[in-house]
């Protein structure tokens, strides 16, 4: 997939630019994003092709004088480079209550690179009409599959990335594509209750998503005719396999979150204190990075500029390393691990995940479910909320099937909450399955907001925790 | 050349496009971020967005399709967005509908937040958040201020042309205590419509004393089985879910559980609700006079006494459903309870200051999550606890439901500021 031929054009004046603010400041950076996307959506009753809500075209210059950051943000750049950085400079302005009271200045790195980067991409090799077709086909199979269902939906998302850095030392362009396909089902028997159900297939070519995605139309409406007879579950504690997508919740909810290290800096993550030391299992391997897999979340430069890592966080239980931005690695005396992430071009970059996973282990998963003599396997992420300082944990399965006896039943519980203390979690992992799965539909917000696509993943875990 | 909305409805009819919306917004944001009381990053943004919806009827259906376009684009590009969005709209075949009709609207921010600049709003709200009264040992050591003016126009092809300003300041703060025995914090988000410094002092004050009564907490070491008293930020998204339930589009998508006429709180023991969507509440920041379509929002009575009176929603789906349209309207209006805070306070209780979120599914009647700082009350003695969750059955919880009778305004929500539930599990 070629790059923005808008950001190609606007390369020069963003050097320009660079040269002609690097006058006043010590660093300076411009990100232009130019991002297309688009939504197609078909149901029962109504159908949909439109832009997605990614799309965007716009530019973020970042500057220093050392002490605080300056960011601004603006969707055009038009006419004299001189006149551009005055209206920039003028823009950034402080109250004189908080002129001084800043942060200590730090190095910036800034070293020599000048690359173009391209993945390959077949997102406009389909028509339109072609995939409305193909996703209306899709629908109408599934609603002929059970009386029962009250809609289907089909939901095909492209995504299309391009991206231009300029620094002093750097000239950096990059492009590439994520597509997500999704099916969900609202099924009710009779008077019983309504649920719903839902799958999907991503990728960064569509070929693959079309390939995937018809193959799971019986297996959601098995699942959907399972969760409408779902019941509570008893709390309690208890032994539980994880499916990939709940292994992938708690290694971004429960632990990604806390290795943030802008969180480092703010003194907001309890891992901070836990470098070098066990904080799983001896069997426990974790990574996060943009080049650690191809998923959601793979990009071969951050918004910082600085090329995508693949970082290794557990070794053999032990924490040994975190994720970060440009500003929070300046101030930790780090080196940037390529994490710095915008949820666009309006947004301030902040240290964040990208793809997120627990390594394989040596089990088989037939071998995890026969050891289990009462417990649950969860599947499928609902959602989940961090909490670096104090590792308590909040995710939430949509279902789990009991174990009994060391054999899966066809007894479903729905919702499942899983609570608890991180640390407990992640010493009490007993076995870990031979193979990985990583989901690339997520998006992950800091706090409340700032939201980016992510992926997490990993094989099957066996843990004992609260569940509710 | 920094294109508008007049230009691209010149260029819409240009194209003889006959039927479509516009929407400009244009956002001017001043953000400042905080690590440990010093700043580490000012931010300032000028942003033009610029979305069209073209429609088109064709074969006895209506399509419609949305496209970005750019303020820098040249003209030929945009032009080819909106043939695209042409092509796009003739691939959907949904029934037929209108748009909303209007005229032209202007309406203006004229709050107190207008009257000062940015900077300074910016430079208030860090002092009154550091200066906060605070035990010691608490502090906030991460702080984010976002002053945000937008101005907000929608243009169709029926005489609508309706603008709003709004300025209004936003901030993230995180209360953290330390102590000889560790560090614990708290996470705080709010929105202003004005800007009171006494008041932020005093709600900020009042999380340090919470953060610091975290740092106390302890996992309860036998099971409590008392009422659960939700705080109002809790509360409001049980709200939320129940209001969404009845809008237009999703009953017109199959995917409601209640429908009017039917009991939200069947054999209720407590306090029956009854809730409001409306275009604004006192003191939200989130009101709006018209929603994306432009239509005039009117209040609408979604719940009254417990039982489903009412849906909203957007100008289309009004239509398939042979119902007035109401617009999307942004806020919920609960009426009062029954019982004083103080009463409900008075009786053995565990009070959540903070959770995770809590987790409410219609579907599954489930309402849940995990609780990160409580006030347990055994009738005598009060102690912060934490390390624990609830959950329960949701008709359940509505049918024990009492709502406190003092009121206040949270972002989009105004009603009782405390609510008890009996039959909750606490694990």
């Amino acid at each position: 997939m070629a790059c923005s031929s808008y950001l190609l054009s606007k390369k020069d004046l963003c050097r320009a630019l660079v040269t002609e603010l690097r006058r006043t400041f010590t660093y300076v950076s411009v990100l232009g994003t130019d991002i297309r996307s688009t939504q197609m959506q078909v149901n029962r009753r109504l159908s949909n092709v439109g832009d997605g809500t990614d799309s965007e075209r716009g530019f973020v210059f970042k500057l220093s004088r050392g002490g605080a950051f300056y960011e601004y943000s603006t969707d055009s750049l038009e006419g004299d480079p001189k006149q551009i950085a005055e209206r920039i400079t003028e823009q950034l302005r402080v109250d004189e209550r908080y002129r001084t009271a800043t942060i200590s200045p730090a190095a910036v790195t800034d070293e020599p690179l000048v690359r173009d980067f391209e993945r390959e991409s077949d997102v406009d090799a389909y028509s339109e009409e072609e995939l409305l077709t193909l996703s209306a086909e899709l629908r109408d199979r599934v609603l002929a599959s059970d009386e029962h269902i009250l809609n289907a939906f089909v939901i095909l998302r492209t995504l299309s990335v391009s991206k231009l850095f300029v620094s002093e030392h750097r000239t950096l362009t990059q492009s590439y594509a994520w597509v997500n396909g999704m099916m969900m089902v609202l099924y009710r028997e009779g008077d019983g209750k309504m649920v719903q159900a839902r799958t999907g297939a991503n990728a960064h070519l569509i070929a693959d998503v079309l390939r995937e995605l018809p193959t799971k139309v019986d297996a959601l409406v098995e699942k959907a005719r399972h969760l409408a007879h779902a019941t509570p579950i008893t709390p309690g504690v208890y032994d539980v396999i994880t499916a990939p997508s709940i292994t992938g919740l708690i290694a971004h909810e429960a632990f990604g979150h806390g290795v943030e290290m802008d969180m480092f800096v703010k003194e907001r993550a309890l891992a901070r204190s836990y470098m070098g030391k066990p904080v799983a299992s001896p069997i426990v391997n974790m990574r996060d990075g943009a080049a650690a897999a191809l998923s959601a979340a793979s990009y071969f430069f951050d918004d910082d500029g600085v090329l995508a890592h693949d970082t290794q966080i557990i070794k053999d239980g032990v924490l040994v390393a975190g994720i970060s931005d440009l500003i929070s690695a300046g101030q930790l005396g780090t080196e940037p691990t390529g994490n710095g992430r915008r949820e666009s071009y309006k947004r301030k970059a902040y240290s964040r995940m990208t793809n997120t996973f627990f390594e394989a282990g040596t089990d088989t998963l037939e071998d995890m479910i026969a050891s289990i003599e009462h417990g649950y396997m969860l599947f499928e992420t609902n959602n989940g909320m961090e909490d670096p300082k104090n590792w308590a944990i909040q995710c939430v399965a949509e279902y789990g099937i009991e174990i009994e006896h060391g054999k899966l039943t066809d007894r479903y519980v729905s919702p499942v909450v899983i609570s608890g203390y991180v640390p407990d979690l992640l010493m009490s992992i007993s076995m870990i399955s031979d193979t990985v799965t990583i989901e690339g539909a997520g998006f992950c917000g800091k706090g409340y907001k700032e939201w980016v696509r992510v992926s997490d993943g990993g094989p099957a875990l066996k843990v004992k925790v609260k569940l509710g | 050349m920094k294109h508008d909305i007049v230009y691209v409805q010149s260029l819409l009819q240009a194209h003889d496009v006959a039927s479509y919306k516009i929407t400009q917004t244009d956002t001017a944001s001043y953000e400042m971020f905080f690590v440990k009381g010093r700043l580490e990053t000012v931010r300032s943004t000028d942003t033009r967005d610029l979305s069209v919806t073209v429609y088109v009827d064709h074969d006895g259906k209506t399509g419609s399709s949305t496209v970005q376009v750019y303020p820098s684009q040249e003209e030929a590009e945009m032009a080819e967005a909106i043939a695209s969005a042409l092509r796009r709209a003739r691939l959907v075949f949904d029934e037929p509908y209108d748009l909303p009709t209007g005229g032209t609207e202007v309406y203006e921010d004229d709050g107190v937040l207008t009257k000062l600049t940015p900077e300074q709003i910016g430079a208030d709200i860090a002092e009154a958040v550091f200066g906060a009264p605070a035990p010691e040992g608490a502090a906030v050591n991460a702080l984010e201020i976002f002053v945000k003016d937008s101005a907000v126009r929608v243009m169709n092809s029926r005489g609508i042309d309706k603008t709003r300003h709004k300025r209004t300041a936003s901030l993230e703060y995180i209360p953290t205590y330390n102590g000889k025995d560790g560090s614990v914090e708290l996470y705080q988000f709010d929105t202003l419509a004005v800007l009171d410094t006494e008041a932020l002092r005093a709600s900020v004050s009042e999380h340090m004393a919470d953060v610091a009564a975290r740092m106390e907490a302890k996992a309860p070491t036998a099971a409590l089985a008392c009422p659960v008293l939700l705080p109002i930020r809790e509360f409001r998204s049980l709200v939320r879910e129940l209001a969404h339930d009845l809008s237009y589009q999703t009953v017109y998508n199959h995917s409601n559980l209640r429908s009017v006429g039917d009991a939200v709180q069947p054999d209720c023991v407590g306090d029956t609700m009854t809730i409001t969507a409306c275009r604004t509440v006192e003191g939200s920041p989130s009101g709006a006079p018209f929603d994306g379509d432009g239509t005039t929002l009117v209040d609408r009575v979604l719940i009254r006494d417990g039982v489903c009176v009412g849906r909203f929603g957007s100008h289309r789906f009004a239509r398939y459903l042979g119902e007035e349209p109401t617009g999307q309207l942004p806020c919920l209006c609960v009426a009062a309870g029954s019982v004083s805070a103080e009463t409900l306070r008075a009786e053995a209780h565990l009070a959540c200051v903070s959770m995770s979120g809590l987790q409410v599914d219609l579907f599954n009647d489930y309402i849940g999550g995990e609780v990160r700082l409580a006030y347990y009350f055994d009738g005598k003695t009060r102690i912060p606890v934490t390390g624990i969750s609830i959950s329960g059955k949701l008709s359940e919880a509505l049918r024990t439901l009492t709502m406190s009778t003092e009121c206040a305004t949270e972002d989009s929500y105004h009603g009782p500021v405390l609510a008890r539930i009996d039959g909750l599990q606490i694990f």
